[in-house]
């Protein structure tokens, strides 16, 4: 990924579609974690793609680009918080957490597991969803994107400590709320 | 020795690593001898997990469109931006070059310079007239008298 940076800094939209196709399932979790429509989801996303196109050659250290990039989407989300646009909702059930082309044709014990598993992801997005926004910006970026403390604190602009702080909370929280789930994988079920 | 209570209050810290070297060195000697907190710890672990498992959204290819046709609109403008910045510059140029050139200088009148002999002639003509002139009215010309006063200084 540093070298596709470097090559986006000297202008390379190439380069930046590489880093696009990297990042872009993250930053569009993180927004779709933050934002109520997904349309607007959406549209912060491709605007933090574009600020991050006209920004890249102020950026001084390469390494920092995914972080970075997260903070671009924070800022963009909070003025869309400003001028009320932007609201979480608990996330109802989605029907697209189930992948139809998986099951079609599979037993109906596939089926159920399927649909269970589905309703799963529902009921952690569901829990994520009740958490402060900066906690579940930390879970987040932690959980779902795999990054490190050191580097959602520069992407938060927050010290380490602070960071691990927010993900302990939200794990004493989601513990509370998704203890059936957590007990039923205890029992291996 | 720390209580099931207050250790379980560190356990979602300590799982983390945000606990320092002292206190997480209690939590681990408690969860020796505690199974209970060695339970709730595990638990705090699958709910990690399956936070984990919700996975990524990847964005709609729409995104991807918008984000492109965006740099693609930046980069073309770029160049007129950067031409008509130019044009400007070198209009200015001209402009200042020319105001330059047609600015009004004052300059030291050039001396004339007159040939000896044409000099010599020049001033004979002139005595001729002031002296032609002076035989009506010698005391209307100066130079006449003037030319007259230095004839007596010479006879004397």
């Amino acid at each position: 990924m540093l070298d596709a940076v470097r090559r986006a800094q000297s202008g390379s939209a190439e380069a930046f579609e590489d880093l696009y196709r990297a990042c872009q399932a993250g930053i569009y979790t993180f927004i779709r974690s933050q934002v109520r429509e997904p349309e607007l989801a959406a549209d912060l996303a491709q605007q933090t793609f574009v600020r991050a196109w006209e920004s890249l050659p102020r950026l001084r250290e390469a390494g920092a680009f995914r972080a970075w990039l997260h903070r671009i989407a924070i800022n963009l989300i909070r003025d869309e918080a400003k001028s009320g646009r932007a609201r979480l909702e608990v996330a109802a059930s989605r029907l697209e957490d189930v992948d139809l082309a998986e099951v079609a044709g599979s037993d109906e014990d596939t089926l159920v597991r399927t649909v269970v598993a589905a309703e799963l992801k529902q009921q952690v997005r569901a829990a994520v969803a009740t958490l402060p926004a900066e906690q579940r910006q930390a879970v987040v970026m932690h959980h779902l994107e795999g990054m490190p403390v050191a580097e959602i604190a520069q992407a938060m602009g927050v010290r380490p400590g602070t960071v691990m702080s927010r993900l302990a909370r939200a794990r004493e929280a989601l513990r509370g709320r998704l203890s059936r789930y957590v007990e039923e994988q205890e029992g291996g079920g | 020795m720390a209580t099931c209570e207050h250790i379980k209050r560190k356990l979602a810290d300590y799982a983390v690593g945000g606990l320092r070297a002292r206190a997480e060195a209690r939590v681990e000697r408690h969860l020796d001898a505690c199974p209970a907190c060695r339970a709730e710890l595990a638990a705090l672990g699958r709910t990690a997990n399956l936070v984990s498992q919700v996975g990524l959204e990847p964005a709609p290819e729409a995104v991807w469109q918008g984000v492109r046709a965006a740099i693609e609109m930046r980069r073309r403008a770029r160049p007129r931006l950067v031409a008509r910045r130019w044009v400007l510059v070198a209009a200015a140029a001209v402009f200042l070059l020319f105001g330059l050139l047609l600015l009004p200088t004052r300059r030291a009148p050039e001396p004339v310079v007159v040939p000896m002999a044409q000099a010599d002639e020049e001033l004979q003509r002139t005595m001729q007239r002031h002296l032609t002139a002076s035989e009506s009215a010698p005391l209307a010309d100066s130079a006449a008298i003037g030319l007259a006063l230095g004839s007596w200084e010479e006879d004397s």
